[in-house]
Order: C-alpha cells, then sequence, then structure tokens
C-alpha cells in the first residue's frame, strides 16, 4: 500500500522574507542568562554552541556584536593539557569541541594565544593504526571524527601530522552502494556524515574518489514537495539538513540540482518571527544550531547579499580563511 | 532542537514551567558539581555512580559523565571478583537501556553500550542481538541501533546468511526500509560474491534480487527506498583504470586516464626498441592535486626522428600496464586515442531480465504516466540494455523527467548533456568535435577531448565556470557562441588556444577578461553580442587590448 510521503506543508502565514535583526538578537542573548534552562541542559556542548552563535553572528557582518576578549579567554581556558578542548570548564576534552574551539580561535584571528603544538599532538594521537579517528580516549570510532581532525589540523597549517594515506583508505572504507557515506564501515549513508566525509576528501585533495553524479543524484533526491531538505530518504525535512546536503553538493560542484527558491521559502518560513532564531521546522523551537546552518545555507544559496558568503567545507566564513596555505578542493561540472 | 514543537501556554503553566526548570537546574548544577570535586579528588565509588546516574538518566549525552563511570568501573575490575564486575557491567547495559529508552539517538549511550559489552566477563551476545531486534522493530531507521547490531554480529560472529535472512524478513514486512536494502548491500556481496568480480553478486542471486527489488518498487512506486536499490543493481561496474589519450611531441607531451590520480606512479614514456624511459616532470593540466590529464615537460629536447615505437607505461593496482602509441609518418610525434567506452555488455541471461524489467516498468507507466521512478528506471534500464538502440527514447523520457520532476530539473539535464557528449565522442574521432545545438548544460568527458584541436560548443546551455576546459590542452580554436556565460573567472590556462568565440553570451565585466592572459597564444577573441561589448567599439578595442595586449584581432576586425 502507498503510503503518504513525510513531509510538512508549509502554511500560508509563515514568513518569507530574512529577518536578520532578530536573528541577531536571539544569537547575542545566547548565554545571558546563566540559569536559562535550556543553556544550562547544553552546558557539555558549549564550545559547539559558542561556534554556532559566533559563526552565524560573523556571517551577519555582527561578529563585534559580542566582546571578542572575553570570547577568546573563555575558548583559551578550556585547553587541557594533553592540548585538546573541553566544551566547558570541568568537561573533559573531545574531538568535536577542539574544532569548534579551533574554528571559534581562527574567526577572531587568535589562534596564537593556545598551544598549536599541544593541539596538534592531541589530534594526530588520535588516530588509530587503520587511519580512523578516536573522539576521545573512549575509544568511539566514527566519520566526523576523521573530519574534525582533518578540519583542526588544516586551520593550523598542520595536516603533515597525520598518517593521511591511511586516513583517507578510512574514509573511504565508509563509502556505501548509493554513492554516500557512514559513521563507520558498514554504517549506512547519512547527509550529516556525507558531509563530514565530502568535507574531509576536499581537505585532502581527494574529491576524484567520490562518484560525483551518484551522490550528487542522492543529495538532491533529499529535497520533498515542500521545498525542505531530509538527511535520509523517508524523513522529515529539517533545516540542518539545508546544510549538510547543500555544502555536500556545493563541493561537489552540482549545487544547482536542487529547486534554489523552493529551499530559500522552507528555510525562511523556519524562522521564529517572534523571538528571532531558525528551527528544525515550521513551529518547532529555535536554537542557536538550527539558526546557524539556516544562515549558511541561505549564504551558499546565495539570494540574501546581507549574509557573508560561507565556506562550504568549514562552514566559517570565507574572509576567515584567507591564511589556509591549501585550500579545499571543489569539483565542476 | 530536533521536531520540539513550540506551545502557546498560559502564564500559570508557564509559571509552574519555570518552576520546575528552575528546581533541575539547581539540583543538575548541585550534582555535577560534586562530580567535578570527587574526580579532583581521584575518588571513584558507589556515590560516583549514583550521582553520574542521576544526570545521565536526565541527560545522557554528557560523554564525560560516562567517562567518569568507566574509570570507576576500570578502576572497579582491579578490586571486585569477576562475578561482582559481572553484576556491575550488567546494571551498566541496564542503565544505557533506560537511557536509551528515553533517548534512542544517544550517541553517548550507544557507545557506552558496546564499551559495557567489551568489558563484561561473560558477555550474552545472543540478549544483545534480541534487544536490537526489538528495538528495529519500534523503529527500524534508528542508525544507531543498526550500528550496535553489527557490532554485536561480529562480536557474535554471526554469519552474515543469517542476517540476511533477518534483512528479507524485515523487508516482508515494510518494503519502506532503506536501512535494510542498505544493510542487504554490504551482506549479499559477503555471502554470494560474483566470481568474475563484474556485479557485486552471483548472476543468479543478482537475477533474484532484481525480482525482489522490482515487487516491492512496483508495490509502492512513490517509496524511494527499493528504487535506490535497484539503480545500483542495474550500475555499470566501474570501468577499470587505463590510458585514454596519449601525446608525445615537441610542442607539448600528455597523458589521459579514466580516472584521475594523485601521483603519477609509473606515468613514464618509454622509447626506442629497449624502451628506455624519458627523462621529465609531469604535472596536472588543471594544477589540482589529482587529475586524469597530466603534463610531460622531457628533460631534454625530444629526439627526431623518435627513435622506434613510443610506449606509455602507468601503475594500476601495483601492476605496470603500458600502451604502445602511433608514431606519425614523419617520426616526428607519436599519439593514442582509445576508442571510448561507454557501456559494459551483459550477459544474455541478465539482458533478458533486463529487458522484461523494461517490460514491466512500461506496463506500469501505462497506469501512471507521471511515475518520476518508473520513467528514471526505464532511462537507466535503456543505457544497460542497449544504449545505441535506445538513444532517441532515452533523451525523449530524460526531457519528460525535467518537467516532471522540475525539483530536479537540472540534474536531468545534466544526465542528458552527460549521455549526448558520450554519444557524440562514439561518432566524432578527428581533430574537430562538433557538439553544436544540443542543449548542453554542462561538458563531461573533457579528459577525452585533450587532442581535439577544434571544439565547437554553440548553441548550447553552459553557464558555470568551465575550469574543466583545462584538459584541452591541444585546443586551438574554441567556439562557445550563444551560451550562458557570464563570467569568465576560473577559466583555465590553455596552452594551445588561438582563437576564442564566445559571441552573444552573457559577459557584463570586462575585469574578467583578465583571466584569459593565462592562454599565451591567444589572438583572436570574439565578444560580440555580449552586454560588456556594448557601446563605442574603439573604446571598447582599447580597454581588452590593455588586459590582452597580444591579441591580432578582436569582434572580427584586425587590430
Amino acid at each position: 500500500m502507498a503510503k503518504p510521503m513525510r513531509d510538512v506543508v508549509l502554511a500560508k502565514d509563515l514568513p518569507s522574507s530574512l529577518l536578520l535583526e532578530k536573528h541577531i538578537e536571539f544569537l547575542t542573548s545566547y548565554g545571558t542568562d546563566k540559569n536559562d534552562y535550556e543553556f544550562c541542559m547544553t552546558e557539555y556542548m558549549r564550545m559547539s554552541g559558542m561556534y554556532w552563535v559566533m559563526t552565524a553572528l560573523n556571517l551577519a557582518g555582527c561578529q563585534d556584536r559580542l566582546p571578542a576578549e572575553e570570547v577568546i579567554s573563555a575558548v583559551v581556558k578550556c585547553q587541557e593539557e594533553s592540548g585538546g578542548f573541553m566544551a566547558s570548564p570541568g568537561h573533559d576534552a573531545h574531538i568535536l569541541y577542539t574544532l569548534s574551539a579551533v574554528q571559534i580561535l581562527v574567526m577572531y584571528d587568535a589562534i596564537d594565544q593556545i598551544n598549536i603544538e599541544s593541539l596538534v599532538s592531541y589530534v594526530s594521537g588520535l588516530q588509530k593504526e587503520d587511519g580512523s579517528f578516536v573522539g576521545d580516549k573512549w575509544g568511539e570510532v566514527d566519520t566526523r571524527f576523521s573530519f574534525c581532525a582533518v578540519a583542526c589540523l588544516s586551520l593550523v597549517n598542520r595536516l603533515d601530522a597525520i598518517n593521511m594515506d591511511k586516513a583517507v583508505e578510512f574514509v573511504m572504507s565508509c563509502m556505501n552502494f548509493d554513492g554516500g557515506f557512514g559513521s563507520c564501515p558498514g554504517a549506512e549513508s547519512h547527509a550529516g556524515q556525507i558531509y563530514c566525509c565530502v568535507g574531509f576528501l576536499s581537505i585532502t585533495g581527494e574529491l576524484h574518489r567520490v562518484d560525483a553524479d551518484l551522490l550528487g543524484w542522492w543529495l538532491c533526491e533529499r529535497q520533498l514537495p515542500s521545498g525542505g531538505l531530509n538527511g535520509r530518504p523517508e524523513k522529515l525535512p529539517d533545516v540542518c539538513y539545508s546544510w549538510w546536503v547543500l555544502s555536500s553538493l556545493s563541493i561537489l560542484g552540482r549545487l544547482h540540482w536542487v529547486h534554489k527558491g523552493q529551499l530559500v521559502k522552507f528555510i525562511l518560513a523556519c524562522q521564529d518571527t517572534e523571538t528571532g532564531g531558525f528551527s528544525d521546522r515550521p513551529g518547532d523551537m529555535p536554537d542557536p544550531f538550527h539558526t546557524l546552518f539556516g544562515l549558511a545555507a541561505l549564504s551558499l544559496l546565495g539570494e540574501s547579499p546581507s549574509i557573508k558568503p560561507v565556506d562550504p567545507t568549514y562552514c566559517m566564513p570565507v574572509h576567515c580563511l584567507q591564511h589556509l596555505n591549501s585550500k579545499p578542493q571543489r569539483l565542476h561540472i | 532542537m530536533h521536531g520540539r514543537l513550540k506551545v502557546k501556554t498560559t502564564k500559570e503553566q508557564e509559571e509552574e514551567k519555570r518552576q520546575k526548570r528552575a528546581q533541575k537546574v539547581k539540583q543538575y548544577r548541585a550534582a555535577f558539581g560534586r562530580i567535578v570535586e570527587k574526580r579532583q579528588a581521584g575518588e571513584k565509588d558507589e556515590e560516583g555512580l549514583q550521582i553520574s546516574q542521576q544526570i545521565l538518566e536526565m541527560i545522557p549525552d554528557i560523554h564525560s559523565l560516562w567517562n567518569y563511570r568507566r574509570e570507576i568501573l576500570e578502576h572497579l575490575k582491579e578490586v571486585v571478583s569477576e562475578d561482582e564486575l559481572q553484576r556491575r557491567l550488567e546494571s551498566e547495559r541496564f542503565l544505557t537501556e533506560t537511557c536509551l529508552r528515553a533517548n534512542p539517538k544517544s550517541y553517548c549511550a550507544w557507545h557506552h553500550r558496546s564499551w559495557t559489552m567489551d568489558h563484561m566477563p561473560r558477555p550474552d551476545w545472543q540478549r544483545e542481538l534480541t534487544l536490537c531486534t526489538k528495538f528495529l522493530s519500534l523503529d527500524e531507521r534508528n542508525f544507531h541501533c543498526w550500528d550496535y547490531r553489527r557490532f554485536v554480529v561480529r562480536r557474535a560472529q554471526v554469519p552474515a546468511q543469517k542476517e540476511l535472512d533477518f534483512t528479507d524478513e524485515k523487508i516482508a514486512v515494510n518494503f519502506s526500509n532503506y536501512s535494510c536494502w542498505h544493510y542487504r548491500s554490504k551482506l549479499l556481496p559477503v555471502v554470494q560474491p560474483d566470481p568474475m568480480g563484474v556485479r557485486p553478486v552471483t548472476e543468479a542471486k543478482h537475477k533474484e534480487e532484481l525480482e525482489l527489488v522490482q515487487n516491492a518498487a512496483f508495490t509502492d512506486p512513490t517509496d524511494q527506498s527499493a528504487w535506490f536499490y535497484q539503480r545500483w543493481l542495474l550500475g555499470r561496474s566501474r570501468p577499470c583504470q587505463a590510458i585514454t589519450r596519449a601525446l608525445l611531441s615537441t610542442g607539448r607531451c600528455l597523458a589521459t586516464l579514466v580516472h584521475p590520480i594523485r601521483a603519477p606512479l609509473g606515468l613514464q614514456f618509454l622509447i626506442g626498441a629497449g624502451r628506455e624511459p624519458l627523462a621529465g616532470t609531469w604535472r596536472t593540466a588543471d594544477g589540482q592535486s589529482s587529475s586524469s590529464v597530466w603534463v610531460f615537460t622531457p628533460t631534454l629536447p625530444l629526439p627526431q626522428p623518435l627513435p622506434g615505437p613510443v610506449y606509455l607505461g602507468l601503475d594500476v593496482d601495483g601492476h605496470s600496464v603500458t600502451a604502445e602509441l602511433e608514431v606519425s609518418a614523419d617520426g616526428l610525434s607519436a599519439l593514442l586515442a582509445v576508442a571510448p567506452d561507454f557501456g559494459a555488455p551483459l550477459s544474455p541471461a541478465l539482458s533478458s531480465v533486463m529487458l522484461e524489467e523494461l517490460d514491466a516498468c512500461k506496463q506500469l507507466l501505462e497506469f501512471d504516466p507521471d511515475s518520476k521512478w518508473t520513467l528514471l528506471t526505464t532511462v537507466l534500464l535503456m543505457q544497460t540494455i542497449d544504449r545505441h538502440v535506445y538513444e532517441a527514447e532515452t533523451m525523449h523520457t530524460l526531457d519528460e523527467l525535467v518537467e516532471l520532476d522540475y525539483q530536479r530539473a537540472n540534474y536531468y539535464r545534466d544526465l542528458r548533456s552527460r549521455l549526448l557528449v558520450e554519444y557524440t565522442l562514439e561518432r566524432q574521432r578527428g581533430d574537430v568535435v562538433d557538439l553544436t545545438g544540443l542543449s548542453l548544460t554542462a561538458l563531461y568527458h573533457a579528459p577525452l577531448l585533450a587532442l581535439v584541436k577544434t571544439l565547437i560548443l554553440n548553441d548550447n546551455h553552459l553557464r558555470r565556470p568551465l575550469s574543466h576546459l583545462a584538459a584541452l590542452q591541444c585546443c586551438e580554436s574554441l567556439s562557445l557562441d550563444r551560451n550562458e556565460v557570464s563570467s569568465l573567472a576560473g577559466w583555465p590556462a590553455m596552452p594551445s588556444l588561438r582563437s576564442l568565440s564566445l559571441r552573444e553570451n552573457a559577459l557584463d565585466d570586462l575585469e574578467c577578461l583578465a583571466t584569459l592572459s593565462a592562454c599565451p597564444c591567444l589572438q583572436i577573441l570574439d565578444l560580440r553580442g555580449n552586454p560588456v561589448a556594448k557601446g563605442d567599439q574603439k573604446e571598447f578595442q582599447k580597454k581588452v587590448l590593455a588586459i590582452l595586449p597580444s591579441l591580432s584581432t578582436l569582434n572580427g576586425e584586425h587590430i
């Protein structure tokens, strides 16, 4: 029996223009109430929270709305002796938060304020014999961590510190029948994971290993009648997949395979007209995570001149990446 | 926050919620503060397990708390009996189960469960497998649970055939289970590998699988899962790495390959009966780190005439492959142009299955002519069965898809462009390739044009950066009249290009012409009919010459 397609219907009264000033308010209010429930309950990923907020503000051209010195010192304080970064004091270092910290510091041109040598040795120390990366010493392996590792190292121009051939070999062992990638060998393709692996291959200059037509087709099939993108077949659309799918397509030179106008419409419909910020789907609670990925996707779509250009590999403003020794690879057709 | 609906509440409800939340914040702060103290003091005890459990039941994603539990458990392992350790780890397993029931997508809780099982003195893997089956009946797409299942299967050494049987059962319950089809794509090549290595599975199984998935796809033609899987089964096997073009001459030496390579491993010209390697250096044509077009610069001038036969060698998967070039009558150059191979032949048995499938698709289309998945599958089937017989029908179907599935219209346009270039390259094999008026939106297979001297791309819809023209190392004349080119940003270095015609495009920025200075031989440029060339011609000529001083002819006028 045919089942109804999983999607949402966009109501007529949803926002259709960018409420940038509201989003800036939403972002700058992040963490102003230290006792806020959501803020407190997400302490364990604070560093990433800060990265989402800072990057979104930077893309909106309002980085200076938050005190740079405070931000930098809060980040620097989170570097452990091991060289890795914890999400916030009292927590343990992890490669996820290490990348967020490095991204923030690069955006503020403050990377020199940390111990880069110990950072490099922390990241390279997480590589295993088979080329994969663990998130911390407790052994979880995931292609997300492979991306974090090469993104971190390339941002400080130290890709030489790891066994690159092995690292690439591992990521390629996670490729699937549909041209996509999963979290580990055998795991199902997922747009977030695909972004990590395609981003990884763009940093390491190995994009030719991807079947770009096959994967690009899978990615553009994520677009649903509502215009929104899902992360896997038969799933609901979500603003954050606008980023994971779109950035991958952009790196593969196939951004034009989705319908831009309809996607823009879906993303704009996910804005919260009261508080500002974007949610995953229209009518849900907004948060900094979806706010960044909503703005970044609009930037890639090039339809909103008030948002600065974003780099699809690093999810950082392009103007912050001028210092890189080698630019991430892009495909064209 | 995923899937959390924003609800309107009354003032009282709001206040009640606020108080509850304030209480929770207080509890969290106190508990987490205590953990930090205990860790600093090096305390690894029962209290640590209790407090961290309270917080994790509320927020299972705090990885530091799981870390602390593991520290405590590793410590206990040293001091308690094996039975006690077993009991402890069993309650640990129970905790992850509690957390996963509340939050089935917690990375941390799943990881902790595998860690726990790996440290248990007497792990009951069968119980784990049963739990996975149960979880997957609640949510058949939870990829964390599928991943955990594969972990358990490895540990318990469950035979792949048994897992394949499990996917049979799942698919029988619901065809629309992409996770399950995915798993089959991993299991089948293990259970029934193709002895010839051409297909993913044996021919008999391949036929059977095609029938199964066709049945699934036809049951619900709007469900994506089965169609994706079917496309994989219909897919062409990846062609082997090989040399496709090679040229050795005083002006230019190059090699092109089926697949890009990162380092020119074993890539070398060998000349004379003794196959002496020619000294020199290789670089990629487009300056990227990996490419399928490589340019060779010999250290010394080439001997004239070339002494006997010329070969090109390449390492493929550790083996050395050689191809012989044809030396010209005057002995001054050597050339190789392998006929392109865009379709692998099918065995008669498989061919008949595919024909049956095509027939079935056509019947389905009679009932539902707008089924895009069925239409796209007929394209794939036609391309696989006989791409020449079905050429016109393929193009017609792709045109239909552009109209029908307009969200992905550009995908079908590019696919159409790819096939059109393939058909043309099979027919046109000389120095001149004419791709006029094909409505091309993309230029595929540029490396196969590496030896072409004249390329005509007039009357198409090309518009994106044309950086892949870098492959056209021998192209002297390029015509792109009446396309949609609006910028020359990213225009590559084309070392042989003498004449470039871009009439009636959308160029409106004079500055972008500067990229053409990477083409050192460029003398003739035609920009008539572009916004940039409007207005006073003398003035325009002056401005262009300031950017490109070596031009001899601009817009048809000799300078």
